[in-house]
């Protein structure tokens, strides 16, 4: 490598910084794209020229391929699909880390003997391994979220067991594999192990966690890449590769803390579909059932493969039994608090007409008639009923009669980081009009009414206090906080997250319009006068 | 061949170089920034090419090209929807008109 190729090569990796850095503001955020598009054409160039394959005809051929493919699908998508399309092309650029992996293991496009041969066999299995887990899991998300495959977390009997199994023998083969000399069997059955693991990793995730997943994936294929740079020997993708691992990893850390969730219980699948604490139940409920069955007690793995249907079944009860319990205690907290607010301000200045004006004939359409304050609350209900085009015309119609209307996004609300930013802008909404969670909470209190439209579990208070449940811990908007709630959900039925939320129940202050959420939005919008 | 030390130096800095810029970028952008970033991890294509292209000037085994080939498609799949589809997104967010 000259001099020359280095300094061009830190140059564009620079380059490449400065665009992403770009990318923190709306303004500059257009040009840092295009600023990173720019260096990766010119380091594609670089590449070809001093590695003197600039005659290699043939591999024009595929890159023209590739650039209509992958041309044609950015353009034709609808930004509903946008979450599954990021998962599939970060598959497809930790497939070509792995490809890249293989090649040079078995030495194929290495000119003369490298002088590190140690270090190069390390970093193409190492590629192999990251680069295909990152295929098969996006590959699995990806099919997740199109709906090819069943939402819902899948669990194998043994799961953990065949997982830990399977990264156990695929880090023995990568350390066989770096101490004997090239053996293509080793390979293959190295793709295999991690395939499998990828395979095993992801599909126990479920939807509320899938964002972060993805993520998560999305790091992952930087760092194939960077390795897949090393053994290859090429600074650009080793720079770039670690700037969008360490990126990716970034996101997912400020998405789990938005959560509540730790990563490793992500990946070891403890938060799938219970959080810790259920599971910690489960595993008591098993054994309780072990011990009724067998009085000499047995091993609790054993338990927990044990007629796992009845399990669930008491489980559920279990469930059920507890969430009543938060209800009804929350529900006397909410009728003391109102009892306690009526005695502080019993002439309250303008709540006092809205309260006596309710119990007579309120309809969603008559609050947010009088209302001068409205907060929406999109979450991914929205996107599915792709009614981000009619909020748009809530929010029209509101501000045309000269109400204050904002919208307040929670940070994992949708199925990826900011999908709800992308949609509203996607309907024409401007984002100076979006809020953050933080932003925004201490708002409720005081706002004339909320229009959740598709969230659930974003504004369940239950998260609050429900002890032992998925979401228990997770910081949510404070919806329960408003005097008027007007939720356009589909039905009562539980989020992902598998928890009833307690406002639904609340007996004052909640209109609930269940149904499409285009029909009911529109409804409301005709009856508003 | 560069010598394997400066290579994780490389990748050492810039992991910390973007750990700090990405820091800053409001939840907003999320999504855009995440697809970016997408985009940008097809820069593996530079690998594939430099492994295709020595390979195929090297006149070597069928196999060899045939890996390379799918490397080099994947890849630049990757780059250009990343990059398609954030410049897509990217342009939707505006501010309101009044301000």
């Amino acid at each position: 490598m000259s001099l020359l190729q280095l300094i061009i090569s830190i140059i564009l990796s620079l380059a490449v910084l400065a665009g992403i850095a770009m990318m923190s503001r709306v303004r500059t955020a257009v040009a840092g794209n295009l600023l990173s598009a720019a260096a990766m054409l010119c380091g594609v160039v670089a590449t070809l020229w001093f590695n003197g394959i600039v005659t290699a005809w043939t591999i024009y051929t595929g890159l023209l391929i590739g650039a209509l493919i992958g041309s044609l699908m950015a353009s034709r998508a609808q930004m509903i699909q946008m979450p599954q399309l990021v998962a599939l092309f970060n598959g497809l650029g930790g497939g070509a880390s792995a490809l890249v992996g293989v090649m040079t293991y078995m030495c194929w496009g290495m000119p003369v003997g490298t002088a590190y041969p140690t270090f190069v066999k390390a970093a193409a299995l190492v590629a192999i391994a990251v680069g295909m887990i990152t295929l098969v899991g996006s590959l699995i998300a990806a099919g997740k979220l199109h709906r090819l495959i069943n939402q819902r977390p899948a669990v194998y009997p043994k799961h953990s067991l065949w997982t830990m199994g399977l990264l156990f023998i695929s880090v023995v083969l990568l350390t066989a594999g770096i101490l004997i000399d090239t053996q293509p069997w080793l390979m293959v059955v190295l793709l295999l192990a991690v395939s499998g693991f990828g395979y095993l990793f992801s599909i126990r995730v479920g939807g509320a966690d899938m964002p972060i997943t993805i993520s998560l994936l999305n790091s992952l294929s930087g760092v194939a890449g960077a390795i897949a740079g090393m053994a290859v020997g090429d600074i650009f993708l080793v720079a770039v590769g670690g700037i969008v691992g360490a990126s990716g990893l970034l996101l997912t850390q400020i998405m789990c803390r938005a959560m509540n969730r730790s990563l490793t219980a992500i990946m070891l699948g403890t938060t799938g579909k219970k959080s810790a604490a259920l599971k910690e139940q489960r595993q008591q409920s098993s054994m309780a059932a072990q011990r009724e069955k067998t009085p000499d007690g047995q091993p609790t793995q054993f338990a927990q493969t044990y007629d796992f249907e009845q399990l669930l079944e008491q489980l559920n009860d279990m469930e059920v039994q507890q969430l009543l319990d938060a209800i009804n205690a929350l529900t006397q907290e909410v009728s003391a608090l109102r009892a306690e607010l009526a005695q502080l301000k019993p002439a309250a200045t303008s709540a006092a007409p809205a309260e006596q004006a309710a119990p007579v004939a309120p309809t969603p359409a008559a609050i947010l008639s009088q209302a001068k304050d409205v907060i929406i609350v999109p979450g991914y209900g929205m996107a599915l009923a792709q009614a981000q085009h009619v909020v748009k015309q809530l929010a029209d119609k509101l501000e045309h009669r000269g109400t204050r209307v904002r919208f307040a996004i929670h940070p994992v609300a949708g199925r990826m980081p900011g999908h709800m930013n992308v949609l509203l802008a996607e309907a024409d909404i401007p984002y100076d009009q979006l809020y953050e969670m933080d932003a925004i909470n201490d708002d409720f209190k005081q706002t004339d009414a909320v229009v959740v439209i598709g969230a659930n579990d974003v504004l369940n208070p239950a998260a609050r206090n429900a002890e032992g449940t998925p979401i228990y811990g997770m910081p949510v908007l404070a919806v329960d906080e408003a005097r008027e709630v007007i939720v356009c959900n589909m039905d009562l039925k539980p989020g992902y997250a598998g928890v009833e939320n307690p406002l639904y129940t609340r007996d004052k202050g909640v209109y609930l319009c269940l149904g499409d959420a285009k029909d009911t939005l529109m409804n409301i919008i005709n009856d508003i006068r | 061949m560069i010598h394997p030390l400066l290579l994780v130096g490389v990748f050492v800095v810039c992991t910390v170089a973007g750990y700090f810029i990405i820091r800053t970028v409001p939840s907003l952008l999320h999504t855009p920034l995440m697809s970016g970033m997408n985009a940008l991890s097809g820069v593996t294509l530079v690998g594939a090419l430099t492994a295709t292209g020595v390979a195929l000037l090297l006149d070597q085994t069928f196999w060899a090209q045939i890996c390379g080939g799918t490397a080099i498609v994947l890849a630049t799949v990757n780059v250009f929807g990343g990059f398609g589809i954030t410049h897509r997104m990217l342009r939707m967010f505006r501010k309101s008109k009044k301000k």
